[in-house]
């Protein structure tokens, strides 16, 4: 008796998955074992530099808060310390580039969340985010009041 | 080879091990889930069933009173509230994997004399007749639980092989995200140590899937497995997980050894 249940229960628990994670076919009763699949794939990874000199000099979150006015853990919004899309982090750039006033060369490198080739990269620092025209920022930098 | 498979699970063995298992998980639903039970001050009508049954249940399975009822009830509650609040509807508490993998084991209990030890039913047996209450029973619940985890360890393997977890990327966003942060690591690029991280995680979880139950490599993959989870638990967010995790690999350490290691501290 023990052996036939324990027959009934190992599939239960062995199969159970099957559907969801061989077929891509979820059943709502039945758990699928994906811990912490595509946690994190709404987050890019950025890296500001600011270029003086012909050198690149990067600025942390910190450096960047400060150059924003905003106080860490007080006015430091979320989306200004975690980077969910390539757009928010181009905005962020225009705002900083305002900041850095004119004839400023900020450079941009970035790459964002895609569960399933790894990353992506939107941004490679390649080109001057307050170059006038840049499209990205130019297209994200709020409208003067 | 079947039956060679299933011959284990009919075999006797001490319930302290079990007893123990079932003093763990009771611990840890209460942890989780009292919050949602709490009878007053905002019961509704409709949950005064399910509460009452969840702290009647619960409380007679930590002092193992009516054990294996205690347990069958605390799992019906709980399964109920799961599909109804958690696949039905959108209770966030009831939307977690550990979630499903602490009901399903106190479900597992209840097929096993988990009051056989360490409990109320013990004391109430040794009172009618020391010579007819041992304290052994069938494996089946045990390994059974140990089944639940291994599949645990298995799937969440084989999920985590595609190319957006092995080069470690996906790893390095679950970090980045704990840390509040989206800025790149101050000393350079850090990509082969999270690649090398994510294949060794998913190596680690097929060895403990398989590993553990060979007795030789159960010596050393049960520390690195609680390694593994307390790691997990200092860098992710991951709740109560750890503790469920480290809970149950208990059933994977062989019932005499459990035995004799509480006989020695009770003596």
């Amino acid at each position: 008796m023990a052996r036939r249940i324990a027959g009934v229960a190992l599939l239960c628990i062995v199969g159970a998955p099957i559907p969801h994670q061989v077929f891509g076919q979820p059943i709502p009763l039945l758990q699928s074992w994906r811990m912490f699949h595509g946690t994190g794939d709404d987050l890019c990874q950025v890296r500001f530099e600011q270029v003086e000199g012909g050198q690149r000099r990067a600025l942390s979150q910190a450096q960047r808060l400060e150059l924003l006015g905003r106080i860490e853990g007080r006015s430091a919004r979320m989306s200004d310390r975690r980077i969910a899309r390539a757009e928010g982090a181009w905005a962020l750039g225009g705002l900083l580039c305002d900041t850095l006033g004119p004839g400023a060369d900020l450079r941009l490198t970035m790459r964002c969340g895609d569960g399933e080739r790894g990353w992506t990269e939107p941004d490679d620092g390649t080109v001057n985010l307050c170059a006038p025209g840049h499209p990205a920022t130019d297209r994200h930098r709020p409208e003067s009041p | 080879m079947i039956a060679r498979l299933l011959a284990p699970f009919g075999r006797t063995e001490s319930t302290r091990s079990l007893a123990l298992l079932r003093i763990g998980l009771t611990v840890l639903v209460l942890f989780k889930f009292s919050s949602f039970f709490r009878l007053f001050p905002s019961t509704r009508i409709e949950r005064l069933v399910p509460d009452a049954i969840y702290w009647s249940a619960a409380a007679c399975l930590l002092v193992g009173w009516n054990s294996r009822r205690a347990a069958a009830a605390l799992f019906a509650v709980l399964a109920y509230c799961w599909g109804r609040y958690g696949v039905l509807g959108s209770v966030k508490l009831f939307d977690h994997h550990h979630v499903w993998l602490v009901i399903a084991s106190v479900g597992l209990l209840a097929l096993g004399p988990c009051g056989r030890s360490l409990s109320v039913d013990r004391w109430l047996a040794l009172q009618r007749d020391p010579a007819a209450a041992p304290e052994t029973g069938p494996a089946l619940a045990r390994l059974l639980i140990a089944a639940q985890l291994a599949a645990v360890y298995f799937w969440g393997a084989i999920d985590k092989m595609r190319p957006g977890f092995l080069s470690g990327d996906e790893l390095q966003r679950q970090l980045l995200r704990h840390f509040k942060t989206s800025d790149w690591p101050p000393l350079g690029s850090l990509d082969p140590v999270f690649a090398a991280m994510a294949v060794g995680t998913v190596a680690l979880e097929l060895s403990l899937a398989f590993g553990l139950w060979m007795p030789r490599p159960r010596r050393w993959l049960l520390p690195c497995a609680v390694a593994f989870h307390l790691t997990i638990y200092l860098t992710l967010s991951v709740a109560t997980f750890s503790g469920v995790a480290i809970t149950l690999l208990f059933a994977f350490i062989p019932a005499a050894a459990v035995d004799r290691a509480s006989r020695r501290l009770l003596a």
